[in-house]
């Protein structure tokens, strides 16, 4: 069963990004980022069981943001990943003291169970945001740099697509990994977690190159 | 404590509005457009107490959003009243698909926040419904009343305060009304809107008085 909707929200997340800048162009891939960095916040925080180990849903926005990075540094350059990096870094920062907030005030009367499970998805989740925000923002960065690098030397989208994707995602998973569940998980949990994770990645990664080359022939609108 | 997060959070919302506006620029007040209403969906599910009041979590991010496209239709152009529109509806549709697909993935076994999270999200699927369809319904309101003051007169303040009195009764009604409608008594129903119309009405003032104090500022990037 998850399996079958992670497949499904892999072509809704892909066909949703591709209607977005065919309608709004670069704006287009800011506001998938903003809605993508947003929900993440939330989708980390619950476990799905994939092959028999736990992951965290929120793989395939988490991958689509890195795609856009590089669509972003593929069309307009390396000047525009600062700017994601600001907006990203802006609204994760934003959402998360918001949504902490909400979460830290006293329910009222009405709505109780709703309350309830408000409070408890939204209390006391800082490691995973630690892990979350550290994870992409650092992600983001090199993995622009890593393909703004490699398409100086050969520019063929789908090799520069795959070598980032194969090289960044180890470093987010090993990052997200370590600092969302080192000490209170067992090591070989750990591992598997990491591997399950990396290769899903790494899948949609390779998947999500079909979107690169679908933006890439679109003629932007002035 | 509840009335000290609730000024926290009005003081961060903003300064977010007024960091984008005069730091980024009119045009990034679409993306902060796109953060409310993300931030607006996620904080409708948990109701809060202030001052023996029930409140909606949402209503600081709710209101600002009406304070954002009035600063946008500030001198506006015809081309800005269309992207609203769109980007509202895109942003609606891309969140709440992304949410509802979170909830169908099969949580693990050690986890208990994804049967939190279907909870919340399922179990107030009217408020998911109802949430879209008045915020597209007030934004329209909003945008015809606030323009048709401005061409008789220019003061932003009366006219975002005006604006915001009448729009926001709609909200109460068809949001409130609809989104608990079956969860809670008439009683409570009516309580619960009066509550919320009235603390409305507060931010409608401050965020008038904000809103004028904005658009005069000189310093603003073009």
């Amino acid at each position: 069963m998850n399996i079958i909707l992670l497949v499904l929200e892999v072509l809704i997340v892909l066909g949703i990004i591709y209607f977005l800048y065919k309608k709004l162009n670069k704006n287009g891939l800011y506001l998938f980022i903003i809605i993508g960095l947003i929900l993440l916040n939330v989708f980390t925080l619950k476990t799905i069981e994939i092959l028999s180990i736990d992951i965290t849903t929120g793989i395939v926005i988490n991958i689509a943001i890195y795609t856009i990075s590089i669509i972003l540094v593929h069309k307009y350059g390396f000047e525009e990943l600062k700017k994601l990096i600001f907006i990203s870094a802006m609204t994760l920062l934003f959402s998360y003291i918001i949504i902490s907030l909400s979460g830290m005030l006293e329910s009222g009367l009405y709505n109780d169970l709703s309350n309830e499970a408000y409070n408890i998805i939204f209390a006391s989740n800082i490691r995973l945001f630690i892990a979350n925000i550290t994870s992409i923002l650092f992600g983001i960065w090199i993995n622009g740099l890593l393909y703004y690098k490699l398409k100086g030397i050969k520019n063929i989208i789908f090799i520069n697509n795959i070598l980032t994707t194969i090289i960044i995602q180890f470093i987010d998973n090993i990052i997200f990994t370590v600092l969302a569940y080192m000490v209170t998980t067992d090591i070989v949990v750990l591992i598997g977690m990491f591997l399950i994770r990396y290769i899903i990645k790494v899948l949609i990664g390779i998947i999500f190159t079909i979107l690169i080359y679908m933006i890439d022939r679109i003629k932007e609108k002035i | 404590m509840n009335s000290l997060i609730f000024l926290l959070m009005l003081i961060l919302v903003m300064f977010s509005i007024y960091f984008v506006y005069t730091i980024l620029g009119k045009e990034k007040l679409f993306l902060l457009l796109v953060f409310m209403i993300i931030i607006s969906i996620l904080l409708s599910f948990k109701t809060f107490k202030i001052l023996n009041l029930n409140i909606n979590a949402n209503i600081i991010s709710y209101t600002s959003i009406f304070t954002i496209i009035n600063i946008i239709l500030d001198k506006y152009r015809k081309k800005d009243i269309k992207k609203i529109f769109k980007v509202t509806i895109y942003s609606l549709i891309i969140s709440i698909l992304l949410i509802l697909i979170s909830c169908f993935y099969l949580q693990s076994i050690n986890g208990f926040i994804g049967i939190n999270m279907k909870n919340l999200y399922l179990y107030n699927i009217m408020l998911l419904i109802t949430f879209p369809i008045t915020l597209i319904l007030t934004e329209y309101l909003l945008i015809k009343l606030y323009l048709y003051l401005q061409s008789i007169y220019k003061n932003a303040f009366i006219n975002n305060l005006f604006t915001c009195i009448i729009v926001q009764l709609v909200y109460m009604i068809l949001f409130i009304f609809l989104g608990y409608l079956g969860k809670l008594s008439l009683i409570d129903l009516i309580i619960y809107s009066l509550s919320n119309y009235l603390c409305i009405l507060l931010l409608s003032f401050i965020n008038s008085f904000f809103l004028y104090k904005i658009i005069n500022n000189k310093k603003v990037k073009s």
